[in-house]
């Protein structure tokens, strides 16, 4: 079988599975493409089916009467949905830059064996691994000492780290750099912050691409913070509108004896099924989009060239 | 330059107080009190920081529950902020929680002491932050200050928002008073010869629907319900003491005011049998204990209505006719009275200007209006004056059952004009409860209301949609709220009730 | 066996290396304090600073699970203000009649989670770089992250419109062979698998990232060296890939398990719509804790939370001495 990607060496094209397995495989990943494609593919039919024919007819995985009734809503709440998409990249973007280099050279540092506060850095990573002070005081920090509130950094900061990223990245430091190179470039005179740009960055892309993927992630599907800290709506979130528009539904919904003869005319407001289902389509399309360009590192048998020998 | 120091200084009293913390988990609890006064005199730098230039006019922070806020809205904001800078000297800034956050985003503020001037509360949060020390009390200001006000809204009504004899919040005077209506879409009527006159009781309802179901076939449901609302009005001869577990409740017309486990009285056990019966026979839903969205057109349902209501359901539900009729009420008691509050926070400092605000909410059409529907020319066309007005766009946030009173409001276009003398009248007509006025207070029976509510929360949706048997469940469920401190609930329950009134 | 022993010998020098490397560390933490550290401590000087701000400041807060809070002015003033009132606001923890089903829930369902969310990653890891078409390989990844950005809202409504009784894929295609609907939500017995699915299913394309890197990152060396030994692609896999994945199937263990107590709000609560009938399968400490919270004081939402990290970190420290007493360089402390 002839791939794209051109002529592998002679060593890799013997070191290869046999093509019986290789069918096998394909076919167990099939499968589980499918599997998680079709839930999407439901999401999109519901999207562009009309309210009536869920309704009368249930839901379905093509749309049995096709309406653009949703698409219409999203376009005229083009510009909210643009500016949320706006947020979300922005905070995302400069989020997982500032988290790669926070989580990065913190794993670093505490993957020196040598170094004197590794103990002490190890249980500062730790302890709030297990122990938070809790939403009202970590909100009271966050809002009122450091001012974040109803700014973008209140979205950004607060996750910029996690010590479950800087764990990863303190494994795979330890476990794929030999401490003969970063002994020898000490021995050469070079400081830490020149070895860890110049030897330990350039040779951990995968490290680089995991951590930058998990945070980018992270970012992208957060509502949490948004809900918290933003007051004014125009800094929302993709994921945080969507989020909002799903749940007022349902809190409309739990509370309607405390609304009294107000309840009918408000949920007749409320967004349909359909434009929600639009809105997440909004969510996972750009994403689509943009993880091939992460992916890239793990997939293409890039390899660690300084290692070797 | 000074709000950063103060900044820095408070999270060194942040700082001190973790110490602090550490070593009061570490030694005796008594070693944390002295180390812990140099800690407050940095915080109340910190909190002076808060004030604002004097002399100018006072922009109010209103806290306030609604949905997606749209572009204009800071330009409705701003008119409205023209209208009342130059008739009271108050300008206003509307905080929206969405509907869906409002649970998680009120309580954080409210519990880290984040500024605020007025916000909107409800029964299901209400006493517990009077209780906390969160608003202010108004019982004197708001009669000194604004007598209008305190002029306008019925006393029964007042007497809904009172904590301890105190008044807490400002209600807003709408529908306060509970009617239920049961409805039918008028086809139905006519096919099946339905006679509503003679339609009292749940019961009586067994028949009508059992025709719709046998006429219309197999996966028609005549009674389709939903699993937060259940049949709803189902408790409303109990009065919940605004704690918000049925299982406990005082019924309405009860002279001695007791306290009873209603899921065992006989009249709620028979309606659960029939509700039972009827999800058995497929006249409700298979799938009402989950479902969440309601149909939008339903053959029969139950709602809190007022005379010409069916107006506006016609429309938003595509239903030619409906035809309804009063099953229940109109009663007062502490929970209809407390469905929608402004309270004013404790540490304001403008509380007589908010509630010089709130005064002209209720009294002043013009502002009652824009707050309502938002922009005037573009959320909103005056019809005729400030009385009846058109709407031209479905963006506005906030809603109108949370502002102020429906009375100086104006009637949308389309509902009749009457609109709002008919809930006047519905409320004039209103009994009270005998238990009206009473709200339980919960401050020492946190667990047994934290547990009691989960247990509840296991069995409700099946029970109230009708697709468990009552027979079998309900000695269920009561053992097990009693094993959750149910007993202790209605001893505390009973104790306070006789207190208050005595 | 004794075609694949050049390579493993490689790999067992070069873990010698470092065992020794370790230990000769060790001896040197005692000599003094050196530029190299001083660099280093600058190097983590920002990130530190970040973790005091972001997470230690805040833990002041852990006291108010102690406290009947009232509000007395500010956030601080709240905090110092309110009475201590020893354990009262942990007792509604231990009053619920639920507790046991609640926590064979939660242990259950993360001890499945746990096993399942490694091996079928490290697995699937291994099996994607198999496969002779890189390009299929990517394709296929690309659709298993898919499920990771659908909210567990959104997540709920899929599953509604599969699973409605009148409206769902599933029961139309049931009644369209002639079966009966089934009312999916009321029926207890298909939902842990439901559940166990659904986990999978969503954290699938996630879960494999972290291991497709470390398999990237290994040297080529040692396979080349083991194919020239004749070694068949198995004995690569079992005796190469496995053992330099060791380090980090073990740390993403220890990571879990430091989780056990706590799961997923969103796949407990929104996916099963908080069916009663469910109640049994379904609660698990969070959603029930979240039930009883609905009402209740702050104090109570940070007591149930001290007691679910303490908890969380007991079982953390557990796993890391288990795994130090095996092996340990694998521990994470």
């Amino acid at each position: 079988m002839k791939t794209g990607a051109g002529y592998e060496t002679g060593l890799d094209k013997f070191n290869r599975i046999g093509a019986v397995t290789n069918w096998g495989f394909h076919l167990i990943f099939i499968l589980l493409a499918l599997l998680c494609l079709i839930p999407v593919l439901v999401v999109l039919s519901i999207s562009l089916t009309g309210e009536e024919s869920i309704r009368n007819d249930g839901y379905s995985l093509f749309p049995k009467a096709f309406s653009g009734e949703a698409y219409q809503y999203i376009a005229q709440q083009g510009q909210m949905i643009t500016r949320a998409l706006g947020v979300s990249v922005l905070v995302t973007a400069l989020g997982t830059v500032l988290g790669v280099v926070l989580t990065t050279s913190m794993g670093y540092v505490l993957s020196r064996p040598n170094y004197k506060l590794k103990g002490l850095l190890t249980w500062i990573v730790f302890i709030p691994m297990v122990f938070n002070g809790g939403l009202v005081s970590s909100y009271y920090i966050n809002s009122n000492m450091l001012g974040l509130k109803d700014t973008v950094w209140a979205l950004i900061l607060p996750l910029a780290v996690s010590s479950f990223n800087v764990i990863i990245c303190k494994t795979f430091f330890r476990s794929t750099i030999p401490d003969a190179l970063i002994e020898s470039a000490e021995i050469d005179g070079a400081g830490q912050l020149r070895i860890y740009c110049s030897i330990v960055l350039p040779i951990s892309l995968p490290v680089l691409a995991t951590i930058g993927l998990f945070l980018c992630f992270a970012y992208w599907n957060d509502w949490f913070q948004s809900m918290l800290y933003i007051d004014n709506q125009n800094l929302y979130s993709l994921q945080a509108l969507l989020n909002s528009l799903m749940s007022n539904v349902d809190a409309l919904a739990r509370n309607a004896s405390s609304m009294g003869i107000s309840y009918a005319e408000l949920v007749a407001t409320m967004p349909k099924e359909s434009a929600r289902m639009a809105v997440a389509i909004v969510i996972v399309v750009p994403v689509a989009i943009a993880y091939p360009f992460f992916q890239k590192y793990f997939i293409s048998g890039l390899t660690i060239g300084a290692v070797k020998g | 330059m000074t709000k950063t120091k103060k900044k820095w200084l408070a999270m060194g009293a942040a700082a001190a107080l973790l110490t602090t913390a550490l070593a009061g988990c570490g030694n005796s609890n008594s070693k944390s009190e002295p180390s812990s006064s140099p800690s407050s005199a940095g915080t109340q730098t910190a909190e002076a920081s808060q004030s604002a230039g004097s002399g100018e006019v006072p922009t109010l922070v209103w806290w306030t529950i609604g949905g997606q806020v749209p572009a204009n809205f800071d330009k409705a904001i701003a008119a409205m902020n023209e209208y009342t800078a130059e008739k009271i000297g108050v300008k206003i800034d509307i905080k929206v929680a969405n509907w869906g956050d409002w649970d998680t985003k009120i309580n954080t503020i409210v519990n880290t002491g984040e500024p605020f001037d007025i916000m909107f509360t409800n029964n299901s949060k209400y006493s517990q932050q009077v209780n906390m020390g969160a608003f202010a009390d108004l019982t004197d200001l708001v009669q000194s200050e604004t007598p209008d006000l305190y002029d306008f809204i019925p006393q029964k009504v007042w007497d809904g928002t009172k904590i301890g004899g105190k008044i807490y919040s400002v209600p807003t005077y709408k529908d306060s008073s509970l009617t239920q209506y049961w409805v039918f879409d008028d086809k139905y009527i006519q096919k099946y010869g339905i006679d509503t006159s003679s339609i009292k009781k749940l019961q009586d309802l067994d028949k009508p629907l059992r025709d719709m179901k046998a006429g219309e076939g197999k996966s028609f449901y005549p009674l389709s319900l939903t699993q937060g609302d259940g049949f709803n009005g189902f408790f409303n001869g109990y009065d919940d003491m605004t704690l918000g577990l049925p299982p406990i409740g005082v019924k309405v017309d009860d002279a001695s005011r007791k306290a009873v486990s209603v899921l065992e009285q006989p009249d709620v056990m028979n309606d659960l049998k029939q509700l039972h019966q009827w999800y058995k026979d497929g006249i409700i839903n298979p799938d009402a204990p989950t479902k969440t969205e309601a149909e939008r057109a339903r053959p029969f349902f139950a709602a809190q209505a007022f005379p010409g209501a069916e107006a506006s359901w016609q429309i938003t539900s595509g239903v030619e006719k409906y035809t309804m009729f009063q099953i229940f009420g109109p009663i007062y008691t502490t929970s209809t009275i407390q469905g929608s509050l402004n309270a004013i926070s404790a540490n304001s400092k403008y509380k007589n200007e908010a509630l010089k605000y709130l005064q002209l909410v209720n009294t002043d059409s013009k502002l009652r209006n824009m707050l309502a529907f938002g922009q005037l020319g573009v959320d909103y066309n005056n019809v005729d004056g400030e009385k009846v007005i058109e709407r031209t766009s479905d963006t506005w946030p906030l809603a109108a059952y949370t502002q102020g009173t429906f009375f100086n409001l104006a009637v949308t276009k389309g509902a009749p004009v009457d609109q709002w003398d008919q809930v006047r009248k519905l409320n004039d007509q209103a009994t009270s409860s005998t238990n009206l006025g009473f709200a339980l207070d919960i401050s020492e029976l946190g667990t047994e209301v934290a547990n009691t509510k989960a247990v509840w929360d296991k069995y409700r949706y099946e029970l109230l949609t009708g697709a468990s048997d009552p027979e079998k469940m309900v000695p269920r469920i009561v053992a097990e709220l009693k094993a959750a401190g149910l007993d202790k609930l209605m001893t505390a329950a009973q104790e306070q009730i006789d207190t208050y009134f005595k | 066996m004794q075609n694949d022993g050049s390579a493993y010998k490689k790999m067992r020098q070069m873990q010698g290396v470092a065992n020794m490397d370790t230990k000769s560390g060790r001896k040197r933490l005692r000599t003094r304090w050196r530029t190299q550290d001083t660099e280093l401590t600058l190097l983590a000087l920002p990130t530190t600073v970040w973790y005091i701000l972001f997470c230690f400041l805040p833990m002041f807060g852990l006291v108010i699970a102690f406290k009947d809070f009232k509000i007395h002015g500010g956030f601080l003033s709240n905090v110092i203000h309110s009475e201590w009132t020893g354990f009262k606001n942990f007792e509604f923890l231990f009053k619920s009649n639920d507790a046991w089903v609640v926590i064979r829930n939660t242990l259950g369902y993360n001890m499945i989670f746990i096993v399942l969310g490694i091996a079928i990653p490290v697995i699937l890891a291994l099996m994607i770089g198999q496969l002779h078409s890189g390009k299929a390989g990517k394709i296929y990844q690309t659709m298993m992250f898919l499920p990771y950005f659908l909210s567990w809202v959104v997540v709920s409504a899929i599953v509604w419109s599969f699973l409605s009784f009148d409206k769902g894929i599933v029961n139309q295609f049931l009644t369209g062979l002639g079966a009966d609907p089934v009312n999916w939500y009321m029926e207890p017995k298909y939902w842990p698998y439901f559940l166990i699915f659904m986990n999978v299913w969503k954290g699938l394309g996630y879960g494999m990232v972290v291991y497709l890197a470390t398999i990237t990152g290994i040297d080529s060396t040692y396979y080349e060296a083991a194919v020239i030994d004749g070694a068949s692609k198995w004995q690569q896999a079992r005796f190469i890939t496995l053992p330099l994945m060791k380090l980090v199937i073990v740390m993403m263990f220890i990571l879990a398990v430091g989780r056990i107590f706590y799961t997923d709000f969103g796949l407990f609560f929104q996916v099963p719509r908080d069916s009663n009938s469910l109640f049994t399968v379904a609660t698990t400490i969070d959603v029930l804790v979240y039930k009883q919270l609905k009402t209740a004081t702050v104090g109570m939402a940070s007591a149930s939370a001290f007691v679910q990290s303490v908890m969380g970190c007991l079982t953390i420290l557990l796993a890391n001495w288990v795994v130090r007493r095996v092996d340990p360089d694998s521990a994470m402390m």
